[in-house]
């Protein structure tokens, strides 16, 4: 493999390195022990990898307001079950008015005896 | 205001408390972890309006869900996935109902500033710039990034959460971390 090639592969390999630790083989690390490139982006990710673990402590403030409304909401359905529940009430409605007019009409297209 | 500490025994009884029922538990619970969980929705989501709704949505579903809290994972764990869960839930039905204003960087401060003011303020810059280049990725490469670069989430735990394989999370975060790289680099060259 030439050099070019070997730069390409670990250039490509490095943010996995850096960022989540995984291993370069014995002949990546020689091209990156040699390769001032390929250190420099090593530290440009480093720095980047850093930077985002820092981001966690960065503070978010929630909403004023946060806990009562947990809190208050605590005994309703999930919005997904009430959408659900929504769901069934209206198509069950649907049938039930679709069945009355069945009715109505055959009711109506009877001949009278 | 800063987010409340609370020991990790009181957690854990306030967890077992909860468990039995006790809203008054819980509520202590929900004041302990609402800036957490409010921040990572924020991250996730870009909005504050819905990370609101998410945070809401979260504590509600652990409450439903605390009988069956195992402890397998700590209580934050947990917690955090459900909000990862409600998120994208809520992200989506969001998308798909409305169409996406122009996002804002989450409006987060410091808390470590450091001894040295200059290093503090590169820092603070840097982060400004990395959380502006975050928020500029696609939701799909932003969660990965924020779940295993922010707060340390295994690969596997990505992948399960965010409901696709290890390798799919792998290919997304590698290519997050050449965006992000090329965002970066590119906004300090100007």
């Amino acid at each position: 493999m030439n050099n070019l090639w070997r730069h390409q592969l670990v250039r490509w390999r490095v943010p996995e390195h850096v960022m989540s630790g995984s291993a370069l083989s014995a002949q990546d690390n020689l091209h990156f022990d040699a390769c001032l490139r390929c250190q420099a982006e090593a530290a440009n990710y480093r720095i980047i990898a850093r930077t985002l673990r820092s981001l966690r402590d960065a503070e978010s403030t929630a909403p004023p307001g946060l806990v009562l409304r947990v809190m208050a909401n605590l005994s309703r359905p999930l919005t997904e079950h009430r959408r659900g529940l929504d769901r069934v009430v209206v198509f069950a409605s649907v049938v039930v008015v679709a069945a009355a007019m069945a009715l109505l009409g055959r009711h109506r297209l009877r001949p009278v005896s | 205001m800063k987010p409340q500490r609370v020991e990790q025994g009181d957690i854990e009884d306030l967890v077992a408390w909860a468990r039995e029922g006790s809203s008054e538990a819980f509520e202590k619970l929900v004041e302990a972890y609402q800036h957490e969980v409010f921040g990572l929705a924020l991250r996730l989501v870009v909005d504050r309006e819905l990370a609101a709704d998410v945070s809401q949505e979260a504590f509600i579903r652990a409450w439903r869900a605390l009988p069956s809290f195992r402890g397998d994972a700590a209580f934050s764990t947990w917690l955090h996935r459900i909000t990862v869960n409600v998120a994208w839930t809520l992200k989506k039905r969001k998308s798909r109902h409305a169409a996406q204003p122009l996002e804002e960087a989450p409006e987060l401060t410091d808390v470590k500033h450091g001894s040295d003011p200059e290093r503090a303020a590169e820092t603070t810059e840097l982060r400004a710039k990395l959380a502006a280049a975050l928020n500029d990725l696609n939701p799909t490469h932003r969660s990965v990034v924020v779940l295993k670069d922010v707060y340390g989430w295994t690969h596997n735990e990505v992948a399960e959460s965010l409901g696709i394989t290890v390798t799919a999370a792998k290919v997304r975060l590698h290519r997050a971390h050449l965006r992000l790289r090329e965002q970066l680099y590119e906004l300090e060259e100007r």
